[in-house]
């Protein structure tokens, strides 16, 4: 299946090639370190969009089964988060990633996406209409909707490595 | 759910999909959430659970309509591990014994 080239596509097994400019590269790196600095200085009780990231496991007056959960579990995907975004940082300027290193740039940009979108509230009818006289908002929506398609794009050329038969690319 | 508009990714509707087995005492839930792109949570069905193209687009399609499905189902502690991975990738899951 041949598909139009997006910033992101897969060049064979295992392998993915990324074109992003600079502008776009730097954009990505401030959003992996404020994402940084949220994991690392807040937590679920004190910021409604770092507990988007860790939601609880049972029904919410389960206090003692949640309370259970996170202590069992939240260190462990923390530490997730926070080593993908190191492999993102470390390889934001790569030409060639591998499978794990785009999974970690897709984990990241998902991460990213729910606090920005936790933040400004997003509905699925949200539009940048929304914003007017927000400038702040509307400008931070429009990051919201470049990441949004550069996820989109990852996924895609992710997709391509679930779905594709590697035996009919050799 | 959304979609990003810009990657032309087809969501086709599956006509068939195999039932979960009902007769173990936890289930996990995913419910619907404005930000994850339904084709995220598609690859996200198929990378964790091993599940055919169409049942994940089934099971993406009930969360994004119905507001919820069920993805999984086992013993408590297999339905916890389950619940983990999916927080771990960003999707909203709770766990329940099953009525």
């Amino acid at each position: 299946m041949r598909r139009r080239k997006g910033p992101v596509h897969r060049t064979g097994p295992g392998r993915f090639a990324v074109r992003l400019s600079e502008r776009e590269r730097d954009a990505v790196r401030t959003f992996t370190a404020q994402l940084r600095v949220l994991l690392t200085s807040e937590n679920p009780s004190s910021d409604p969009a770092v507990a988007r990231l860790f939601p609880p496991a049972l029904p919410d007056d389960d206090v003692l089964g949640n309370l259970e959960y996170e202590q069992q579990h939240g260190d462990e995907l923390l530490l997730g988060k926070l080593e993908a975004l190191d492999t993102v940082d470390r390889t934001l300027d790569e030409r060639e990633l591998t499978e794990d290193e785009l999974m970690a740039w897709l984990g990241s940009l998902n991460s990213i996406r729910l606090v920005v979108g936790t933040r400004l509230g997003v509905t699925e009818e949200t539009t940048e209409k929304d914003f007017a006289g927000d400038e702040q908002g509307g400008e931070m929506f429009a990051l919201y909707g470049y990441l949004t398609w550069l996820e989109g794009w990852v996924i895609q050329a992710l997709d391509q490595e679930l779905t594709t038969d590697d035996a009919a690319d050799a | 759910m959304t979609s990003a508009s810009t990657a032309p990714v087809e969501i086709g509707r599956p006509e068939t999909v195999e039932d979960i087995e009902p007769d173990v005492p936890w289930i996990v839930i995913v419910w619907n959430d404005p930000i994850n792109l339904m084709t995220y949570v598609t690859w996200v069905f198929q990378k964790l659970f091993g599940y055919s193209r169409a049942k994940a687009e089934k099971l993406m399609w009930d969360v994004h309509t119905k507001g919820r499905a069920v993805v999984s189902n086992g013993t408590r502690d297999e339905a916890e591990r389950d619940v983990a991975r999916l927080h771990a990738y960003g999707l909203w899951a709770t766990m329940q014994k099953d009525r």
